[in-house]
């Protein structure tokens, strides 16, 4: 408690003087959101939040900074899975919605900084798929460790192997005869019968509609989802739980989605698209496109544990290749992605009232050729790229 | 008669001694070496020195109806006759019929000489597959199709790209080397990759086989145009001996490797100094034979006489008649032909590239120190995930690095699929290295300007990143005179982009390449 308190009162006693009148940030591209750029711009931040933006800012007392570049709000990455500890996959129980993610977070752990260092500074962190209903999942910074949102999204895997209607292939998965067969990923069915897509979705219906279960948060909205899915199916399935229940949230899904995307534009669903890479963008491109022109909001999941955080930008830098335009591209990194989960109130641009979560870059934000010079979390710089050497 | 007799053998002998003959002439290695050199550097003075009617200032104006067969590159010459010499029957590749092929007029607000030399308002000329002008104030010739852009760029060029390679023979654990790339090259497998890659731009790709063995064998320069016949998509058959340490995975197993690999080199090196010898013998043999003939042949008519005088002689006296015997001088023993050392001993004397697949820093430092000797070895090292620790050497010597975004085995923590390699590509030019990207064995070969950009989103210099998937990778490949620029001579390998080459905003409109229109806007 007492670290908290310090915690939260170390940027203040940090920046001294400049939390009172604050700080304004003049740089020579300003990108607010989408397609509009201050070319230049001023931001005025004061105690770690933005205040005002434009061409000119009226900053008072407020000294002025000069940077070169472009000035971009933080990225944000949506469903990452390997930064939580171990203590989150529990492998033995189908429906654990009481679980809160943020009890097995460690917000030093060096991957963040690897990830603030790219520019990404906010990261929406999911359970594993193992359970049909995985918890309470947690939305963080990359730098300085602040949780945005208390409670995140409740957890529905709609490709938890619960809902694969196929033995397990794996060689002694299947015990036979006992009176617990174990599903596809090792959780105990405690029906007694072999975990099916009907066995599943009637437990998470029965939770869902349970006055008991913290599941029934889900019905109306009241509880944000985050429901997961990967196939075209899984993803179908998720729709329809979502439209059964009026179910207000992010649906995750696999790179066909676009096929979908009138029916999710209806849900009013935002999407955390996963990541495709170089090697056969074809598909997830094509749905990013379809997407953007229905008008879904969606980002990219990353994957820090296997994806180099570089690659988040790649996916946007595959779409313009595919065809978007600029400011389409831009926000699936920032005000798209903040909007798909929720949190465009907090992160996402550069606009009052909003977290000072900023990025200097050498160059625009979507081009691969530009890179991170400095990155501001909360108002507070906690990246700074080493100087350029004089060979170029 | 016996002086033809003489002759017939000694004639096969001397068609045999060339044919098989490994050693080059005593110009060769020298000429390719300083292509090479100049390959690495900032400038292409041996450009300028082999051609020096390349100038833009020369090209302007100049229509220049002269085909291709007009090739002042000696290295192309020396192609040939490198083939004849080794008796491969295949058709010249680089040889375009006189005549054929569409007059192209290509104009763009920026023209991409070479990356760093940028002409405004300039056109590029292209007829029978070869730049024939470059400059600003071309006239459009009659006929020409007429292409506007905004840029114009030499075609993307991987120095290192595993596009329409048969995946097994890419893999294979037996090549030796001298496994040629072709024996593997599948013209008809992936036709929408290849359509993909020559969308993103990249014209041309060197491929080779063998990454599970010491030596892949031969890359080749190839085009990533599809084709039904092989030899239109050859630019040049045999680029560089490819290698690869660390195959074992571990440290010391790579030490002993290099050992391996530089004394396979200098048996090459051994194996041409004795047929070196051989010849030098040979035609020393030939010479005393040829005498010996010329005497005989003098003494013609007086051996005769005496002949006859003696069997009268014997005739009278009773005595049996005895033939003079000439003593023929023994010829020179041939080595035996081995095809590996002769390609083993040309990289040892520098007229083919080495390149050498190495990860590791301990095995990176030995290489150096073990090729520390060979002065003339023009190596490139591939991968190179440690090569940081070798940078102040690499740049003394200058051999070029290979980039590729691939996790380097040397790096087990934050292996990442992802940019690694691309960091080590700004990191490398700040140290004074030459860099090359190419898509590598597992990379996506449509990627390539991607990866171009990511590098230098990592630090490396705009006109670095675009030489090193231009024109420094022809200079590496000594194809100088064929890829990586927009001059006048130079194969007709060209992009008309929206915007500048690495900007992921740019859209590439046309392709042009052999010569002729092979993508342009859809419609």
């Amino acid at each position: 408690m007492l670290l908290e308190l310090l915690l939260s009162l170390a940027p203040a006693i940090a920046s001294g003087a400049a939390a009172d009148t604050g700080v304004v940030y003049q740089a020579d591209h300003v990108h607010v959101a989408g397609n509009k750029v201050f070319s230049p711009g001023q931001v005025l931040v004061r105690d770690g939040r933005i205040v005002a933006v434009g061409e000119k800012v009226d900053g008072g007392q407020a000294p002025q900074v000069e940077l070169h570049g472009h000035l971009s709000s933080g990225l944000i990455a949506l469903g990452e899975t390997s930064l939580l500890g171990e203590e989150g996959t529990d492998t033995t129980r189908f429906l654990m919605p009481e679980v809160e993610a943020r009890m097995t977070f460690d917000p030093s752990q060096p991957a963040l900084a690897r990830l603030a260092a790219e520019g990404i500074t906010t990261v929406v962190l999911t359970p594993p798929s193992y359970n049909l209903l995985a918890g309470r999942g947690l939305i963080a910074k990359t730098a300085g460790g602040r949780i945005l949102a208390a409670s995140g999204p409740m957890h529905v895997a709609f490709d938890s192997g619960m809902f694969n209607d196929r033995p397990d292939p794996t060689p002694g998965a299947d015990f036979g005869g006992g009176f617990f067969f174990f599903g596809p990923n090792g959780a105990v069915n405690p029906n007694g019968y072999r975990s099916s897509y009907p066995g599943a979705a009637d437990l998470l219906e029965k939770a869902v509609e349970s006055k008991d279960s913290a599941a029934a948060g889900l019905k109306d909205g009241a509880v944000r989802a985050w429901l997961r899915s990967d196939s075209r199916a899984e993803s179908s399935r998720a729709l329809a739980f979502a439209q059964r229940h009026k179910v207000k949230g992010t649906l995750e899904a696999g790179p066909r989605i676009g096929d979908l995307a009138p029916q999710i534009k209806e849900s009013g669903l935002g999407i955390a698209m996963t990541l495709f890479g170089e090697r056969n963008p074809h598909f997830g491109v094509q749905s990013a496109l379809a997407l953007a022109k229905a008008g879904v909001n969606f980002g990219f999941c990353l994957d820090a544990g296997a994806q180099h955080p570089v690659r988040l930008r790649l996916a946007a830098a595959l779409c313009r290749r595919g065809g978007m335009e600029e400011g389409q591209a831009f926000d699936t990194l920032t005000a798209g992605a903040a909007r798909a989960a929720g949190l465009e109130k907090q992160v996402g641009s550069i606009a009052a009232g909003l977290d000072a979560d900023l990025v200097l870059w050498s160059g625009a934000p979507t081009e691969l050729t530009s890179r991170v010079l400095q990155v501001w979390v909360d108002g507070k710089s906690v990246h700074q790229a080493a100087a350029q050497g004089a060979k170029e | 008669m016996r002086f033809s007799v003489l002759r017939l053998p000694l004639l096969l002998l001397l068609v045999a001694g060339v044919s098989m003959n490994p050693a080059r002439t005593q110009d060769g290695p020298s000429q390719e070496r300083e292509g090479a050199q100049s390959g690495q550097g900032e400038t292409q003075e041996a450009n300028a020195k082999k051609s020096p009617q390349d100038g833009e200032k020369k090209d302007e104006g100049e229509e220049g109806d002269k085909p291709a067969e007009e090739k002042k590159d000696s290295d192309k010459g020396k192609d040939k006759e490198d083939k004849e010499k080794d008796g491969d029957k295949k058709p010249e590749p680089l040889t375009l019929p006189a005549d054929t092929g569409p007059l192209l007029y290509l104009k763009g607000e920026q023209v991409i000489v070479r990356p760093g030399k940028v002409l405004a308002n300039a056109a590029v000329i292209v007829r029978n597959g070869r730049i024939q002008a470059v400059g600003q104030d071309l006239a459009v010739p009659e006929g020409a199709q007429v292409i506007e852009g905004k840029v114009l760029c030499p075609g993307f060029v991987d120095p290192w790209s595993s596009l329409g390679m048969d995946p097994l023979s890419m893999r294979d654990g037996g090549t030796d080397p001298t496994t040629s790339t072709l024996d593997a090259l599948d013209l008809f497998v992936h036709p929408r990759e290849r359509d993909e890659v020559l969308h993103a731009g990249v014209v041309a790709y060197d491929a080779h086989l063998g990454y599970n063995a010491t030596f892949g064998g031969l890359g080749a320069m190839l085009r990533s145009q599809s084709s039904a016949n092989t030899a239109d998509m050859v630019i040049k058959p045999r680029t560089a001996l490819w290698a690869r340490l660390e195959r074992s995975g571990n440290v010391v197993g790579g030490i002993d490797e290099v050992d391996s690999l530089i004394s396979k080199l200098q048996s090459g090196d051994r194996y041409l100094t004795e047929w070196a010898e051989y010849e030098s013998k040979l035609a020393d043999w030939q010479k005393e034979i040829k005498e010996l003939e010329e005497k005989l042949e003098k003494d013609f008519k007086k051996a005769k006489k005496d002949r006859e005088k003696d069997l009268e002689k014997a005739k009278e006296s009773g005595k049996e008649f005895k033939e003079a015997r000439h003593k023929e001088p023994k010829a020179p023993r041939k080595p035996r032909f081995d095809a590996d050392k002769d390609v083993l001993g040309r990289v040892y004397r520098g007229e083919l590239p080495l390149v050498v697949v190495a990860d590791g820093a301990a095995v990176l430092r030995n290489l150096l120190v073990g090729t520390a000797e060979l002065p003339s070895l023009r190596m490139i090292i591939a991968g190179g995930g440690d090569a940081m620790h070798v940078a102040p050497e690499l740049a003394r010597r200058n051999i070029a690095v290979m980039v590729w975004p691939v996790d380097s085995i040397a790096h087990p923590v934050g292996a990442e699929d992802g940019a690694n390699g691309l960091a080590l590509a700004g990191d490398l030019v700040r140290a004074g290295v030459p860099v090359l990207i190419g898509s590598g064995i597992s990379g996506e070969p449509s990627a390539l300007p991607l990866y171009a950009s990511l590098a230098v989103g990592y630090g490396m210099p705009e006109d670095h990143a675009l030489a090193a998937i231009t024109s420094r990778v022809a200079d590496a490949f000594d194809l100088q005179g064929e890829l990586g620029s927009l001059r006048r001579g130079r194969l007709a390998e060209i992009l008309v982009l929206d915007g500048p080459p690495l900007s992921v905003g740019s859209r590439v409109q046309y392709v042009v390449s052999g010569g002729e229109v092979v993508v342009q806007p859809k419609e």
